[in-house]
């Protein structure tokens, strides 16, 4: 069964996804899952990304990455120019999982209520019935989120950082697993409402595709000149299955020493002068989080510093603020990032474990 | 739902691992020809070995005190049983060429006898070269001279320190190839009897129980660290593990084997006292042999030892020449000691030394005190004409004939006691009315002459002394004519003309060459005398030493302090002239001093050379004044220097490398505790785990090969660096000691270990260290190596602590 997209676009046609949205306590979440055994979440994990890795050449990293936020709990950002499949990947994404997709195309004109979902009056019933907003949904894809207003873009928020939805006073809990992939094209810029930071903060991480290389390119090419490649690609794990993955993640373990290194590397974004806003605590938080969950997908049972150092620069990157005039120097958050980690020590070799 | 991925899987290696070759191809080709040496065998295995192989030829040669009268060949031997053992030991290390360790245990024997022996002919003082083969062939002639002339205790000459060193050399040789290279370790008892043999054989005794359990305990020793160190033939590689039962066995194996030996006198007859068969001797028959004085006293001269052999207060205003032994009995080959007389009797009181004297002369009464440091004989150190001794230990036998005190089984070592002597106040008067022919006074020993002697001898003679009216006329012109400047001392001219020793033919040589020492200048005067008709004889002792500041006063009478070295060592003539008897002259140049009854007053000695002390109140006796020898030895004594001199520069050149090498040596030392460490586990402190020690050690070794660890660096990108360095390109011993040490430090805590609880060892950890240190050695440069051995990074840094303390 292929996962449902709705399209929203424009007027803010919403479309119902085949799970029914649910209300009431928290307890309902999905947090009863059991968590997987290595094994099985291997070859789940390793089906996944092979499967989307036949949607996109040449992008593993990206779609390492992809995985690695959505069994973190987290939302990606992809950022890059138009027509390097960033859709195509978040897409891919929605697909290999067999849970539901929504599609938001955001314009200038799409509302709040587009997005979270609205309460019609049922005449028959004499009551109001909410309907579900395109938000209800496993996967979010969000196009060009940059392009709707400021409202839009908040009500997107809420929903991202709180995993629910208020609409009427009636608090309506998000399905889970939940991820936004958001696309943000960064030229063009023009008409445009660029996320604030606190906005970018909610990501867990921001990637850029960039343009494949040869090969990549000229295998694209033969590939996907007629068939849409989304076509040929089912499902290899379930939603549930996705869930107990997270819970999974959750069970990884994280040493004293990987979570003062976690540390030091904020402080030092903190105390950089080339840099005028730091990562937050939270930032660090889905750090470790992001770490976590990259961890698990090597088969690992613990955090290295290795993990936190892969991830450094999507996760904190573009949560950070150049210096004026450091940035008249060229300098960029990603270089930033990759000089702090030349310079931030490694704990290691401390004088005893805990045992 | 903790725990699930708890474990590392990333391509962790299995402890079964095989531990060669996993990154065979890591390596440029250019290192085939090192790893065709094989995999360095690690560990103390090799090391303990030959240390315990040390400690028993060495123990067991301490049986060999009842053969060789002092212990000074004992620092040679251990010297050269080191040097024998040591390279073999090293060669060991590769597979490859552990086959040839007899042939590097043959080097190593070779050149630490020349270290020790012969530095001066040798190239860079070990390097043997023909002139050292030329004078081992030297020394070996005089040891067996030595051995053939002598009876045990052996004097410890040069040569005989040199017998023993490479006989000891011979046998760890043979211990560590029988025992190691063969494996058959209970068959290295053959070297541990060649120890024995000597005094098995030699001396009445046999051996003794001491001397007997040295030897049992090194076999059981070499026995038991064979059996742990090396079983089966094969060196134990570093671990310290040990089967059970190995100790077990090897202890029920020593003890079979003591009580057989300890069992063998009760059984085979002929075994009647001691462990061994009791000693017939290797020298001529009965009596008490000799040793050829002669022939020791150029080796004591070569061999410079600035021993002080004793030391003396004298009432004489001047020194005295203290006489040995005697040599009388002219073969033609060589000058001997006449044999002893039958039925003397012990004691050395109330001595007759000059009966045909009329008691009219007027006399010189001597009296000295004399205290022997360094010197052992069985022959009294003591001026001539003894009256008597007192305070003498030990049973001491006048022979009124030689005039000297000997002893069969006392020595002369520790002594000190008072010699009164009288001679009368000879002087060239008395000694020119002497003209009546002495030979019917005296033995025929003293006058005899080998039919055979050379015509240059005869001829020299009536040259020399012919025109002469009277006996003393005729001895003080040999004396002036041996002392003129026609004839040169060296000590070293006999040896390479090969005219060594006091035989005839070596006599010819002598007056032909006009060169050599005090044996050679004394014979030929004793022989040339006895062709002009004189009885005459060698003496045997010192020559006047160094004067010592000590003196003191005994009954009125002042006593002043000289000492003699082995520098002294010195041999005279004496010559019997009728009515006044023996009378000592100097005929060596530059040596003793001139006595002056011997200088003819009016025809002053000329060739000017030692300066002679005027004669002070008409004293007939042997005045003297210091010779340079003499002083040096006195410098040397008072220094304090106990040793060899061949100890100081190689000693000095140790010093400076084992200086040099201390900083390799300490690292070297950490290494191996690390490694001992992660291989046994046993500690229980936090940072003693063995993945942490493998994983420091590791970045310790990198650092030393010049790539310290990047404190901002992780351990897995490190690890990358390392492997890049050591051109390892697949992982898997690296893999091995990353995996657990970011397992150690990241992973999840073992919370069941109870935290008092010893760490468990990690052996194959320990073999992926020794592993990629070899590799890391073998993939840096020659520079490098030197760098990272000499001078190694780690343990001159400071050791850093590149994080901050985690809370744990």
């Amino acid at each position: 069964m292929h996962p449902q997209e709705t399209m929203v676009a424009g007027s803010g046609a919403v479309g119902s996804g085949p799970q029914a949205p649910v209300e009431g306590p928290r307890s309902a979440h999905a947090s009863s899952e059991p968590a997987m055994d290595a094994a099985t979440f291997a070859k789940i994990s390793a089906d996944i990304m092979a499967t989307m890795n036949t949607v996109i050449d040449g992008k593993e990293e990206a779609v390492r990455l992809a995985l690695t936020v959505l069994l973190a709990g987290g939302h990606l950002l992809l950022e890059d120019v138009p027509g390097v499949g960033k859709t195509l990947l978040a897409k891919s994404l929605a697909r290999a999982v067999d849970c539901s997709v929504n599609r938001i195309q955001f314009t200038p004109d799409l509302l709040p209520s587009d997005i979270t979902g609205v309460s019609v009056f049922n005449q028959s019933a004499q009551t109001f019935v909410f309907r579900p907003g395109a938000i209800f949904a496993n996967i979010v894809i969000g196009d060009e989120i940059n392009r709707a207003s400021a409202k839009t873009q908040s009500a997107l928020l809420e929903s991202m950082a709180e995993h629910q939805v208020t609409v009427d006073g009636t608090t309506y809990l998000l399905q889970q697993p939940f991820m936004v992939v958001a696309t943000q094209n960064p030229i063009e810029m023009e008409g445009t409402y660029p996320l604030p930071e606190a906005q970018r903060d909610r990501f867990m991480a921001r990637i850029s595709l960039g343009y494949p290389d040869e090969a990549a390119e000229l295998a694209m090419l033969e590939s996907h000149q007629s068939v849409n490649p989304l076509d040929s690609i089912d499902a290899v794990a379930s939603a549930a299955q996705v869930r107990s993955m997270v819970q999974t993640v959750a069970a990884v373990h994280v040493s004293p020493a990987v979570r003062a290194y976690t540390v030091a590397l904020g402080q030092a974004t903190r105390n950089s002068p080339a840099l005028r806003l730091g990562a937050s605590p939270r930032a660090l938080l889905q750090l470790l989080r992001a770490a976590k969950a990259a961890a698990a997908l090597e088969g690992r049972g613990f955090v290295l510093p290795d993990d936190i150092r892969m991830l450094a620069e999507p996760v904190l990157a573009h949560r950070l603020l150049v210096e004026r005039s450091a940035a008249s120097q060229g300098a960029t958050p990603s270089g930033i990032v990759e000089d702090l980690l030349a310079k931030v020590a490694v704990p290691g070799m401390p004088n005893g474990r805990s045992r | 739902m903790t725990g699930v991925l708890s474990g590392s899987s990333r391509g962790r290696n299995g402890p079964q691992r095989d531990g060669h070759g996993h990154d065979g191809g890591g390596g440029p080709p250019a290192r085939t020809p090192r790893r065709m040496l094989g995999e360095p065998v690690t560990g103390s295995a090799r090391w303990m070995l030959a240390l315990a192989m040390f400690a028993a030829v060495m123990g067991s040669s301490l049986c060999l005190r009842v053969v060789l009268a002092s212990y000074d060949w004992w620092l040679p031997s251990a010297v050269v049983v080191a040097g024998t053992l040591a390279l073999p030991a090293l060669l060991r290390r590769w597979p490859a060429l552990g086959s040839y360790a007899p042939l590097g245990a043959l080097a190593g024997w070779f050149m630490a006898l020349t270290l020790v022996f012969f530095p001066a002919t040798a190239v860079l003082g070990f390097i043997p070269t023909p002139r050292t083969l030329e004078a081992v062939l030297a020394l070996t002639s005089d040891a067996s001279n030595v051995i053939l002339t002598s009876a045990t205790p052996v004097p410890a000459a040069a040569s005989m320190s040199f017998l023993v060193a490479a006989g000891l050399g011979f046998v760890a040789l043979a211990i560590d190839t029988v025992a190691l290279t063969v494996a058959m370790p209970a068959a290295s008892s053959l070297g541990f009897i060649l120890i024995l043999l000597p005094p098995a054989l030699t001396t009445k005794a046999g051996i003794d129980g001491w001397g007997f359990a040295w030897v049992a305990a090194g076999f059981l020793l070499v026995l038991g660290c064979c059996r742990w160190y090396a079983p089966d033939g094969r060196l134990r590689t570093g671990t310290r593990t040990y089967p059970s039962g190995t100790l077990t066995r090897a202890v029920a194996l020593g003890a079979v084997v003591v009580l057989l030996m300890a069992s063998v006198p009760t059984i085979i007859p002929g075994f009647n006292t001691g462990s061994f068969p009791q000693g017939a001797r290797l020298g001529k028959g009965s009596g008490v042999a000799q040793l050829d004085p002669m022939i020791a006293l150029g080796v004591d001269l070569r061999s410079p030892s600035n021993n002080v052999s004793l030391t003396y207060l004298t009432n004489m205003p001047s020194a005295e020449y203290l006489r040995l032994n005697t040599l009388e009995n002219f073969t033609g080959q060589s000058w001997q000691p006449s044999a002893f007389p039958e039925g003397l009797q012990p004691g050395v009181t109330d001595l007759s030394p000059n009966p045909a004297i009329s008691p009219a002369l007027p006399r010189t009464r001597t009296v000295t005190r004399i205290s022997t440091v360094g010197l052992q004989s069985s022959w009294l150190p003591s001026p001539l004409s003894v009256t008597s001794v007192e305070n003498l230990d030990g049973q001491w036998v006048w022979n009124p004939a030689t005039q000297t005190i000997q002893s069969g089984r006392s020595t002369t070592l520790g002594q000190s006691y008072v010699v009164n002597s009288e001679m009368p106040e000879l002087n060239p008067g008395l000694l020119a009315a002497s003209t009546a022919s002495a030979a019917a006074d005296v033995d025929p020993v003293y006058t005899q002459l080998p039919p055979d002697v050379p015509a240059v001898v005869s001829t020299t003679a009536k040259e020399v002394a012919g025109s002469s009216p009277t006996p003393y006329a005729k001895a003080v012109a040999l004396q002036e004519y041996l002392r003129s400047s026609v004839f040169s001392y060296s000590l070293a001219t006999p040896v390479e003309g090969d005219y060594d020793g006091s035989g005839m033919a070596v006599l010819a040589s002598f007056l032909q060459k006009k060169s050599g020492y005090c044996v050679h200048f004394s014979a030929a005067m004793a022989v040339m005398a006895r062709e002009m008709g004189i009885p005459s004889r060698i003496a045997v002792g010192y020559a006047p030493g160094a004067s010592t500041d000590e003196t003191a006063v005994l009954d009125g009478q002042r006593f002043k302090g000289f000492q003699a070295s082995g520098l002294d060592a010195h041999a005279w003539p004496e010559l019997f002239f009728a009515g006044v008897g023996w009378v000592p002259f100097e005929p060596t140049p530059s040596r003793g001093s001139v006595p002056d009854y011997s200088l003819d007053l009016t025809t002053p000695v000329s060739d000017g050379s030692g300066p002679t002390a005027p004669a002070v109140d008409q004293v007939p006796t042997l005045t003297a004044t210091p010779t340079p020898s003499a002083t040096a030895g006195a410098a040397g004594s008072t220094a304090g220097a106990s040793s060899g001199s061949w100890l100081v520069a190689p000693g000095i050149t140790l010093l400076v490398l084992l200086l040099l090498g201390s900083p390799a040596l300490a690292r070297v030392l950490v290494r191996r505790r690390r490694l001992a460490r992660v291989r046994d586990g046993g500690k229980t402190a936090p940072g003693a785990a063995p993945e942490l020690v493998a994983w420091r050690e590791l970045l310790a070794t990198a650092s030393d090969y010049g790539r310290p660890a990047d404190p901002a660096l992780t351990p897995a990108l490190n690890a990358e660096r390392i492997a890049h360095l050591a051109g390892v390109s697949t992982p898997g011993a690296l893999a091995l000691l990353l995996h657990a040490y970011e397992q150690a430090v990241y992973g999840q805590p073992d919370d069941s270990a109870a935290p008092d609880q010893p760490w468990a060892g990690r052996p194959e950890l320990a073999d992926a260290l020794e592993t990629l240190i070899f590799r890391l050695q073998t993939h840096a440069t020659p520079w490098q190596r030197w760098r990272a051995t000499l001078v190694p990074a780690s343990f001159f840094r400071k050791r850093q602590r590149s994080s901050p303390k985690v809370a744990a």
